[in-house]
């Protein structure tokens, strides 16, 4: 015979001890040390969004970006507690351990890397849903993976001192895009490619095998990378102030997260004057979906240099971010996922409530990042709903020489 | 002591009670943890005026409580997608005895209230609070109590007839 008080008694024997004490501490402690900012542009208290500190600010007076065309909604917040580990898998008779170029789409569906066979031969692999591939050869020159689009076409390109890059489609077809110097940066779902010409040219180009069309650069400013396309045609990337036409990519002196709205004028992303009362010298911006595209706000200069992780809602032209600067590259999803280094190089996933620590394979060495200048684990992709990370550990080998592993983290 | 220690001391003696709680509010591990950590945070972090207030535990039961209320509709479609990560034990391999049925009735139930409803459940039943501290509690007022209380058992009675014998309206003298 039971009651319904006993019969609730039963359902709460099942319940296990959640002890979420010190997380509670840590985590009250960040929201305890929350600046709460007001008045910016002159409008309204600003509302502070997250535990960890992220702040919702009003646009500044400059008038904000028009509204991409039905965006979707950005995914919701999801109760994260726990990151796991696993390398990526290899085709069979290839190895990547000596190689850093890796990279994925942001759906995390895709992902790259460069890869050898052990007698000479380079291949470009791409892991579809977890399954590797070998798409093509590598091709001669190219150093680094720009962008990896959500059909699975990969974006190659050479070193710094030369302008070459590379278009492969999931088929294999390699391209090389149209005009001098042209290198492709990002590229959306419809393949369509954003990058630059010689003399820092901003250009799209409709698709592999099509003409550069240029997109309007304010008088006196250059563009920088990285740059990204949404599959409404949005284009976000950093200008810099100056002309510099000599050299590709070359960062002096501020630079400005800028959005260009599909057939629309170039619109310098809002942000605040200062965070923490050190002043906002620079923004950048990494990757756009949703209707929010997300990049780093920067403070200080040299050794005080603080970016911290940010994300501006296209729409209204707000500007959130964290109130805790990363050390490390950066990493921050449109959806407001943020990967953070601290200074003795151990990495959190946070958002929001949630803050995770994330750990590699166990049994390799750590290198410190001080010694190596590479973290030991530098996650690339975030998926939407950070369910899945992508990204390399890196570790000291026999010889002390470094050894890269895919990673893909799984998150539940 | 310092703040750390008194709000650790404050939280270990009543971990087993609030973990229940929790998971008697959302029905599932995933989200009582969350539940639980997101109103320990906000306790954490105001630890000081809390504990000099006097009455920290009234504080962290409307916290929790809110913080259920308020979560649950951000994290409703979430649950959905953790159909299979808690199945319910014991249900395969042998004949359950009648107790777990009428358990597994009234957690089926249980899930088809409302936040407000099974809070008001929670409160009620299990925390045998009386009307005016569970209004106190959601910071609603004692009719709001009543109804909803009256609501959510009739809504028990309709998911899970084999229980209604079971299901009747707390008496106030359990208060």
């Amino acid at each position: 015979m039971s009651d319904l008080n006993e019969l609730l008694a039963d359902i709460g024997d099942r319940a296990r001890i959640y002890d979420v004490t010190e997380r509670a501490l840590v985590l009250g402690r960040r929201r305890r040390n929350t600046r709460r900012l007001a008045g910016v542009g002159g409008i309204a208290a600003a509302v502070a969004l997250s535990i960890t500190g992220a702040l919702v600010l009003p646009t500044r007076p400059e008038p904000g970006p028009a509204a991409p065309p039905s965006p979707t909604p950005s995914p919701p917040a999801v109760a994260l507690t726990a990151c796991a580990a696993s390398e990526l898998p290899m085709p069979e008779g290839l190895r990547a351990d000596t190689y850093h170029e890796f990279g994925g789409d942001p759906s995390g569906r895709f992902q790259a890397t460069r890869a050898t066979d052990g007698k000479g031969r380079d291949f470009l692999v791409v892991w579809e849903d977890g399954s590797p591939r070998v798409v093509s050869e590598w091709p001669k020159g190219a150093v680094r993976i720009n962008a990896v689009s959500s059909t699975g076409t990969v974006l190659l390109r050479a070193g710094q001192a030369e302008l070459k890059s590379w278009v492969v489609r999931r088929d294999g077809t390699t391209t090389r895009p149209l005009g001098p110097g042209a290198v492709g940066l990002g590229i959306n779902s419809a393949g369509v490619i954003v990058g630059q010409i010689q003399g820092n040219l901003l250009m799209t180009w409709r698709d592999a095998t099509a003409k550069p069309v240029p997109l309007p650069v304010p008088d006196g400013m250059t563009a920088g990378d990285p740059a990204a396309i949404s599959d409404d045609g949005t284009v976000v990337t950093q200008l810099f102030e100056g002309r510099f036409e000599q050299t590709p990519f070359r960062r002096f002196g501020p630079g400005w997260a800028y959005v260009w709205p599909p057939g629309g004028s170039p619109q310098r992303l809002a942000l605040p004057d200062a965070i923490d009362g050190v002043k906002v010298k620079s923004s950048r911006v990494f990757q756009i979906a949703d209707g929010w595209a997300s990049g780093v706000l920067i403070t200080g200069e040299g050794e005080d240099i603080r970016p911290y992780p940010a994300r501006w809602r296209l729409g209204s032209g707000e500007v959130e971010w964290l109130a805790v600067p990363d050390r490390g590259e950066g990493v921050v999803n449109p959806q407001g996922w943020a990967v953070l280094r601290a200074a003795d190089d151990t990495t959190t996933l946070v958002r929001g409530d949630v803050a995770i620590r994330l750990t590699g394979l166990p049994g390799h060495t750590p290198r410190p990042s001080d010694v190596t200048g590479t973290a030991p684990l530098m996650v690339s992709v975030v998926g939407p709903d950070a369910r899945a990370l992508f990204g390399l550990q890196v570790s000291e080998g026999e010889n002390r020489e470094l050894v890269y592993r895919r990673l893909r983290w799984t998150c539940h | 002591m310092t703040d750390d220690d008194g709000f650790r001391e404050f939280v270990h003696a009543r971990l087993g009670r609030l973990s229940r709680i929790a998971y008697l509010l959302t029905g599932d591990h995933h989200s009582a943890e969350d539940l639980l950590q997101n109103a320990l945070v906000k306790i954490a972090s105001r630890w000081s005026k809390v504990s000099a207030g006097g009455a920290p535990d009234a504080y962290l039961r409307k916290v929790l409580y809110h913080e259920h209320v308020s979560a649950w509709r951000r994290s409703r479609h979430l649950r959905a997608e953790w159909p299979t990560a808690e199945p319910p034990e014991g249900g395969s391999g042998r004949d359950m005895a009648a107790e777990t049925v009428r358990r597994v009735l009234l957690e089926q139930a249980l899930a088809k209230l409302t936040r407000k409803q099974r809070a008001v459940i929670v409160l009620r039943f299990v925390e045998d609070l009386s009307e005016a501290d569970a209004a106190a509690a959601l910071g609603v007022s004692v009719g709001t109590i009543k109804s909803q209380t009256s609501y959510a058992l009739k809504k028990l009675r309709e998911q899970a007839p084999e229980l209604h014998v079971l299901v009747r309206e707390p008496k106030e003298a359990w208060a």
